[in-house]
C-alpha cells in the first residue's frame, strides 16, 4: 500500500519541489520519516498521529515509513505535516466510499500544511517561497492554509485552495466533497503614498538633510556625528520615505525573505514600503547577518532594499560589526552551517548614527564636554576602519538654535522675491527618483545598479572629470593629504550629485560639493 | 624607537638662559634633549585646558601658526588638548618648539603624544627638571608651568577654567613680570571661565588674528592672505564668518539666502584656497 503526493521544501530563500512517499506493510506498529529530516519533521509523528485520530479516522497499527525525497537534502520545518498526513490515508484508503483523484498522485496538485491535534491546517513559513518554486516547476494547483491565502495570492494564475481541517483535504481527495478554488491575482494591492514620516518635520538641518538626499539617491553609506537630540534618528527614519517606490519584483523580493522570517501579516502581505531595520546595539552577530541551525535571514537581509539604521554605532560589539564588510560589497550574505549553505540577499543602504564622544557634547555651544582628549579617541577608535571606508557620506550635525525650530525655517528673500524653499519628503524623493533613472539607464550592461557600487576601474570609465574638475581634485588632494579611497569615495559622491542634477558630465560644482561629505582622516584615529 | 641623548643644564652654565635664572626659584638644573640655542631669547607659550573644545584647538593652532611662521618657537607644556595644538602648529609650520615635562625626561605622558615627543626630540627642545624616570604626580605640573612661562616673554591662555593649571601659568607668569594674554570665550562655558577672567582683570584680549602679532610686538613676515579672484558671494561668505565664527552651513545659508549645496560649494572653495577652516559642522575664518 504506497502512495505520495507532491509538496515543496525551503533552502533559505529558494522553494524545492519535494515528494512525500508513504508505504504501509505487515510488521509491528512504527512510524518512521526518512529524507534527511530534523526535529520538528520527526515532531510531526505525534501531531498526525493526534490529528487523524481526532478526525475520525483510524490510526494504521502496522508498520509506517514516510520518505521525503530528494531524501539527499536536510530538511526543516513543520509544513510536511499535512502532505505526509494524506499520503497516508490515501495509501491506507481511509475514505472508503470515494475514489481518489490522480491529480494528488501524479503531482498535478501540490500541498502544505502543519496541522494540529485536533487535525486543523495551521499557517507556514515560507509560503511565498515554495508557491514561487512550485509555479515554476509546472504545478498549477496547491492546497494551502488558509492562513497563508492573502500571502499566496501574490502568486499570479496560480490555482489555490484555502483549507481548515484535514477531513476537507482527505474529502476533497477522494472527490466526496468540492473545496471552493480561488486563482491567485498577482497583485492585491495598488501602491499607495508610503507611511514613513516626513522630512519637514525636521527644522533647521538642512546640510543634513540634503546629504541624506545625496545618500538615498546612490545608496551611499551615510554617517550622522552629533550631540544627542540634533535629529540623528529622526533623519534616519525618513530616509527610506526618499527613496523611489519599489517596483513588483522588488516588492515580491522583498516579501519572500519576510516570509521565510515568519514576519508577514496576513492582513497586508505584500510588502509595500521600503524596510526599514533598527536594530538595537545589543544584537548579536547571528541577529544581524543571518543564522541558527537552518538559517533564518538577519536584519541586513530584512533590510534588503531598504535602510538598515545602526544608531549609537560605537555601543555595537566590533565583531558584529565587521561581519557586514561582506555583505555591504556583495550584496548577498552566504551563511554555512551545518545543515548546508545558504544565500540570502543582502543590498541595502547603511545609515549610522553616533556622538562625537562619550558624554555626547564635544564642541557643543552650550553644554560643555566632559571627556578627555583620550576618552575621545578610545570612544572613536572602537569603530572599524574598513568599515567607515565604506560609507561614503560623513556629516557632522550642531544643535540648532531655538529660533530655527520655531520659526519656520524656510530660504525665502523678500528683498530678492525668492520663493521659500520647503524642503519636505516629496521634493527630495524628486532629486533621488531622478538620479535612481540616470544610474539604471547607465548601468544596463554593467554588474551593479548604483554609484555606491563603482568599483576603481568603473570609475575611471563612468566618472571622467574635465580639466577644471582635475584641477580642483587636484588641489583638495594635496590639501588635506587624502588617501585613494577617500579619492575614489569623493568621486563616487560627485557622480550622485551629478546624476541628481541631471548631468551626465561631473562638473566642478558637483566636486565641491561631494567634498562636504568627505571625513578628515584625522578624526577617527 | 631610537635612543635620544639626554644632557644637564646647570643653573652656573653660560646657556643658562639669563631670563630663566632671574624668575623665583628658577631650576638648579635641567634635564634636556635637543637644541638649547632655541630658549637663548624669550619664547612665546601657549598654554590651556586638556579637554580643548574645537573652537579651542583651533584657535590654538591659529595662533602658535602665525607666531611660528615669523620664525619665533612655541614653549608649552606637551599635555593633550591646547598644548599639543600649539606644539603642532609650531612643528607644522617648519620652526622648533620647547616641550616642559611634568614627568622625568624619559616618560611620555600622555602616551598619545609619543610621535609628538620624537618630532619635538628631533626638531626642537625638551626640558624637564625632574629626575630621569620620576612619573607624573599632580603637584608636578603646576610647579613645571613656572619654567613654561620663565622661558617666554609673553603668555597665551587659550582655554582654560578658573581654577585649572592654565591660570596658575598665567599667576606665575606675572610674578615673574610677563605678559599674559588671553582668548576670550562664551561666558556659558566652564573652559573660558579662566580666560575671561583673565581678561577681566587686565590680561591682553585677542580679539583678531590680523592684529595678533603687532599685539604681541612681533614685526616681521605677517601672514598675507590674498582676496583677489574673490567672487561677491565669496566674500560675503567671509565676512559673515569673521562677523561670527563657528557659524554652520544652515546659517550660512539663511544668512546669504542661498540653498544648502550653494553654500557647500562656497565654503569648500574659500577652504580650499587655505581662507577658511572647518571643524566638524563649524566654519572658522
Amino acid at each position: 500500500m504506497y502512495a505520495r503526493v507532491l509538496t515543496a521544501s525551503l533552502i533559505g530563500l529558494a522553494g524545492e519541489k519535494t515528494w512525500v512517499e508513504v508505504d504501509l506493510e505487515q510488521g509491528l506498529p512504527a512510524f518512521n520519516v526518512v529524507g534527511l529530516v530534523n526535529q520538528s519533521i520527526k515532531e510531526s509523528r505525534d501531531r498526525i498521529k493526534s490529528a487523524i485520530a481526532n478526525c475520525g479516522f483510524d490510526f494504521p497499527l502496522i508498520r509506517i515509513t514516510a520518505n521525503l525525497t530528494p531524501a539527499n537534502r536536510k530538511k526543516d520545518g513543520s509544513h510536511y505535516d499535512l502532505p505526509i498526513a494524506l499520503a497516508l490515508l490515501i495509501a491506507q484508503d481511509a475514505a472508503e466510499t470515494g475514489e481518489y483523484d490522480d491529480a494528488f498522485t501524479d503531482g498535478s496538485i501540490a500541498c502544505f500544511g502543519e496541522l494540529s491535534l485536533d487535525g486543523k491546517v495551521n499557517k507556514v513559513d515560507g509560503a511565498l517561497s515554495m508557491l514561487i518554486e512550485l509555479k515554476n516547476s509546472g504545478v498549477s494547483a496547491v492546497i494551502i492554509p488558509k492562513g497563508n491565502l492573502s500571502e499566496a495570492m501574490l502568486v499570479k494564475g496560480m490555482m489555490l485552495y484555502p483549507v481548515e481541517t484535514l477531513t476537507e483535504v482527505l474529502e476533497f481527495a477522494a472527490r466526496l466533497k468540492n473545496i471552493a478554488s480561488v486563482e491567485a491575482d498577482g497583485n492585491t494591492n495598488e501602491y499607495h503614498e508610503n507611511s514613513f514620516p516626513d522630512f519637514a518635520d525636521i527644522k533647521g538641518q538642512e546640510f543634513a538633510k540634503r546629504a541624506a538626499e545625496v545618500a538615498a539617491a546612490g545608496m551611499h553609506g551615510m554617517l550622522m556625528v552629533g550631540p544627542p537630540g540634533v535629529g540623528k534618528s529622526m533623519i534616519g527614519k525618513r530616509i527610506p520615505g526618499i527613496m523611489p517606490a519599489l517596483s513588483f519584483q522588488e516588492r515580491l523580493d522583498v516579501t519572500q525573505i519576510y516570509s521565510v522570517a515568519g514576519l508577514i501579516s496576513e492582513k497586508n502581505p505584500l510588502l509595500c514600503d521600503r524596510p526599514f531595520r533598527a536594530p538595537h546595539h545589543t544584537i548579536s552577530a547571528a541577529a544581524l547577518i543571518g543564522g541558527g541551525g537552518n538559517p533564518k535571514p538577519g536584519e541586513i537581509s530584512l533590510a534588503h532594499n531598504g535602510v538598515l539604521f545602526l544608531d549609537e554605532f560605537p555601543e555595537f560589539s566590533t565583531h558584529t560589526i565587521d561581519m557586514l564588510r561582506q555583505p555591504l560589497e556583495d550584496g548577498f550574505v552566504s551563511i554555512t552551517r551545518v545543515n548546508g549553505k545558504v544565500e540570502y540577499p543582502s543590498r541595502f543602504m547603511l545609515v549610522v548614527a553616533m556622538n562625537p564622544c562619550r558624554c555626547g557634547y564635544y564642541g557643543d555651544s552650550i553644554k560643555p564636554c566632559s571627556c578627555t582628549e583620550s576618552d575621545r579617541q578610545k570612544y572613536l577608535g572602537r569603530i572599524s576602519g574598513p568599515l567607515l571606508d565604506r560609507i561614503d557620506i560623513n556629516i557632522c550635525m550642531e544643535r540648532i538654535v531655538y529660533k530655527e525650530l520655531v520659526e519656520d525655517y524656510d530660504f525665502g528673500n523678500e528683498k530678492t522675491n525668492k520663493k521659500p524653499r520647503v524642503i519636505d519628503s516629496r521634493a527630495l524623493r524628486k532629486g533621488v527618483e531622478a538620479a535612481f533613472a540616470m544610474q539604471e539607464a547607465r548601468y544596463k550592461g554593467e554588474p551593479i545598479n548604483y554609484n555606491s557600487q563603482l568599483t576603481p576601474q568603473l570609475i575611471k570609465k563612468y566618472c571622467a572629470l574635465d580639466e577644471e574638475s582635475r584641477a580642483l581634485m587636484e588641489t583638495a588632494f594635496t590639501k588635506w593629504n587624502l588617501s585613494a579611497r577617500q579619492y575614489h569615495r569623493i568621486l563616487k559622491v560627485a557622480r550622485t550629485i551629478a546624476d541628481i542634477d541631471q548631468s551626465e558630465q561631473i562638473k566642478s560644482d558637483h566636486i565641491l560639493e561631494a567634498l562636504s561629505y568627505r571625513m578628515p582622516e584625522k578624526y577617527f584615529k | 624607537m631610537k635612543s635620544l641623548e639626554c644632557k644637564i643644564l646647570k643653573i652656573t652654565d653660560e646657556q643658562y638662559p639669563a631670563h630663566l635664572r632671574n624668575i623665583p626659584n628658577a631650576p638648579q638644573r635641567l634635564y634636556y634633549i635637543g637644541d638649547l640655542s632655541i630658549i637663548q631669547k624669550p619664547l612665546y607659550a601657549i598654554v590651556g585646558t586638556r579637554r580643548a573644545s574645537p573652537y579651542g584647538r583651533w584657535a590654538a593652532y591659529e595662533i602658535g601658526k602665525r607666531i611660528a611662521q615669523c620664525g619665533i618657537s612655541i614653549v608649552s607644556g606637551m599635555a593633550e588638548g591646547i598644548d599639543t595644538c600649539g606644539h603642532r602648529a609650531c612643528l607644522d609650520s617648519g620652526t622648533p618648539t620647547v616641550a616642559v615635562l611634568g614627568t622625568g625626561i624619559d616618560v611620555i605622558f600622555p602616551k598619545s603624544n609619543t610621535n609628538l615627543y620624537y618630532e619635538i626630540a628631533e626638531n626642537g627642545l625638551i626640558l624637564s627638571e625632574y629626575e630621569p624616570g620620576v612619573s607624573g604626580h599632580a603637584y608636578n605640573f603646576p610647579e613645571r608651568n613656572r619654567i613654561v612661562s620663565g622661558l617666554s616673554k609673553a603668555v597665551i591662555v587659550v582655554e582654560g577654567a578658573y581654577k585649572s593649571g592654565s591660570m596658575i601659568t598665567a599667576k606665575l607668569a606675572l610674578e615673574q613680570g610677563r605678559d599674559v594674554f588671553a582668548v576670550p570665550g562664551n561666558i556659558n562655558q566652564p573652559n573660558s571661565t579662566g580666560t575671561n577672567s583673565l581678561i577681566y582683570d587686565g590680561a591682553g584680549a585677542i580679539t583678531d588674528l590680523n592684529e595678533l602679532l603687532p599685539q604681541l610686538g612681533i614685526i616681521g613676515n605677517q601672514l598675507t592672505i590674498s582676496l583677489a579672484n574673490c567672487s561677491k558671494s565669496e566674500l560675503e561668505i567671509l565676512r559673515i564668518i569673521k562677523e561670527a565664527p563657528g557659524i554652520t552651513v544652515e546659517e550660512l545659508a539663511v544668512a546669504i539666502y542661498e540653498d544648502i549645496p550653494t553654500v557647500l560649494r562656497l565654503v569648500n572653495t574659500l577652504e580650499l584656497r587655505g581662507l577658511l577652516k572647518s571643524e566638524g559642522a563649524k566654519y572658522f575664518y
